[in-house]
């Protein structure tokens, strides 16, 4: 009985996450790659045209 | 041998004290249970009664999955840092630093967890940066002397390949550094991994981590003279173990506080922006994308930020810009790292796969000298390219010594790099400090004088210096000293 239950709330558990969304992941993944690089450049933009002596 | 779903009833702290059973010890064996089986344990003495032989010998070893591995290692092996272990930790398989003792009582595994796997070595990353250091300490003098003895082609090829190219272009000389970073990117997730399974903070890792940065780069600018206390123009700061300092401090954040889709994401976006930056950053006087000593943007960096003294007039190999590129090659060693640690595939398949990610970074490299020639591969401003073709080799390496040593098993033969391996920092630093050559020639340049032609009194001086240098290291080794950083 008790499993029964056990599986029951696993179940509803796993009912009340929402599915993965790949295509979001795969979007977001690019956007975060695109904002390091952005990240990486602007740093060296600023290094390139900042004159520190 | 026993099974042991009675086993849940031994307290495992008693068992690691070595303390005697108490009565409940004693308990008849239960059936085991329907779904869920303890891990088997092994008893060092196997017995027909499996209960009397539980309270006769408390150390118990965890059952491999795999097949053990049969030799014991030496007694110098035991205990201290460098070395191996694997410990069981919530059910995954986590490698340290630490060979086990064969002394020390061997944790039992009482959970119903799934069995990891244990007693796994990660031998071939101590080879290979000890293989890595060698061409540093007399490899590649040795082999530019045999190359003036023998006229072999191979040995031609191998003599050309053990000086770094003016600008542009790769030989293996170039490959050093950055397989000394992606192997110490590749043990982050043995040492910071087994401290954050262990439950340290990761602030305390990202003090760590900053210390040993700092030190790096204090010792970088001692290997540079900076204990002369010259004038800041005359002393350069800039130096391989602060490029290494500063590259793995960045790796080690991203290895702390990222999950491995971010740590897929970081390098990625790294080299995608560092050659963004060589391509599309204007130089004063030199424009975009001029991949040349005077007109690349690192360099350029390098003149107008360093108030102290750079490798050259134009740029600094270990500039301040470089380390992210650098930082690259560390991440993707920290990927492959937990790649070999975490994962529980077969190590042959383990071997493939870091061969045919060698083989991608390979392809990835060839595919951009097809598409973008003018992004060319030079070692001195860390293009792209040669990031991506070392990682290519240092992945192709890796696969070779792990499939050989870890894989196979066949790991003898490499002692003599392992010796290396395990203080390369050491030898590094030594290599300025001291005057090995002094000293080998001290002890060996008589003999090799009076014995030996001339012609061949250069190459038996570089033997004789290797041989001083492996002795001090294995001295060190023995006595379990491993200066690290």
């Amino acid at each position: 009985m008790s499993q029964k239950n056990q599986i029951t709330a696993t179940e509803a558990e796993q009912a009340l996450e929402p599915p993965p969304n790949y295509a979001l992941d795969v979007l977001l993944f690019i956007i975060k790659t695109i904002l390091i690089a952005a990240g990486v450049f602007g740093l060296a933009w600023i290094l390139v045209n900042v004159k520190f002596h | 041998m026993s099974m042991n779903p009675q086993s849940e009833n031994i307290d495992p702290t008693e068992q690691s004290k070595g303390l005697s059973p108490t009565p409940q010890d004693f308990k008849a064996p239960q059936p085991p249970a329907e779904t869920k089986l303890a891990p088997e344990i092994r008893l060092d003495e196997p017995s027909q009664d499996s209960t009397a032989s539980i309270v006769k010998e408390p150390l118990f070893e965890p059952i491999l999955q795999d097949k053990p591995e049969p030799e014991h290692e030496p007694e110098i092996y035991i205990d201290d840092e460098p070395h191996y272990e694997t410990n069981i930790h919530h059910g995954v398989q986590t490698e340290d630093l630490e060979y086990p003792s064969p002394v020390a009582p061997v944790p039992v595994a009482t959970t119903t967890e799934k069995t990891p796997k244990t007693n796994v070595r990660i031998r071939s990353i101590d080879a290979l940066r000890g293989f890595d250091m060698f061409w540093i300490v007399g490899g590649a003098s040795l082999i530019t002397h045999l190359s003036k003895l023998y006229d072999w082609p191979w040995l031609q090829w191998a003599s050309t390949q053990l000086h770094h190219p003016a600008w542009e272009g790769f030989t293996f000389f170039d490959l050093i550094f950055p397989l000394f970073l992606f192997l110490a990117g590749a043990s982050m997730p043995i040492s910071l991994g087994k401290k954050l399974d262990r439950g340290a903070s990761k602030t305390s890792l990202l003090g760590k981590i900053s210390i040993r940065a700092i030190i790096l780069i204090l010792l970088g600018i001692i290997y540079n003279g900076g204990l002369a206390f010259d004038k800041l123009e005359n002393t350069r700061l800039c130096s391989v173990l602060g490029f290494i300092g500063i590259s793995y401090f960045i790796a080690g954040l991203i290895f702390i506080f990222a999950d491995v889709k971010h740590r897929v994401m970081w390098p990625i976006g790294m080299l995608g922006g560092y050659y963004a930056a060589l391509m599309f950053i204007n130089v004063p006087d030199h424009g975009a994308g001029a991949l040349t000593p005077e007109g690349v943007f690192t360099g350029y960096i390098d003149q107008t930020w360093a108030a102290w003294k750079i490798y050259t007039p134009n740029f600094d190999p270990e500039g301040l810009f470089l380390p992210i590129a650098g930082a690259v090659v560390a991440i993707i060693g920290s990927l492959t790292g937990s790649f070999l640690v975490r994962c529980s595939w077969n190590k042959f398949i383990k071997a493939i796969m870091l061969l045919i990610f060698g083989a991608i970074f390979y392809g990835a490299y060839y595919g951009l000298q097809q598409v973008h020639p003018e992004m060319i591969v030079a070692k001195s401003f860390w293009s792209p390219p040669f990031v991506l073709l070392c990682l290519g080799w240092s992945l192709l390496l890796l696969g070779a010594f792990y499939f050989i040593m870890d894989a196979i098993g066949f790991w003898h033969w490499a002692f003599f790099f392992i010796v290396i391996g395990m203080n390369s920092i050491t030898i590094y630093m030594a290599d300025r400090l001291f005057n090995i050559g002094h000293t080998s020639n001290f002890l060996f340049g008589g003999a090799i004088n009076k014995f030996f032609k001339e012609e061949y009194q250069p190459l038996l001086t570089s033997i004789a210096f290797i041989l001083v240098w492996w002795v001090i290291l294995f001295f060190m080794y023995r006595k379990k000293i491993f200066l690290r950083v």
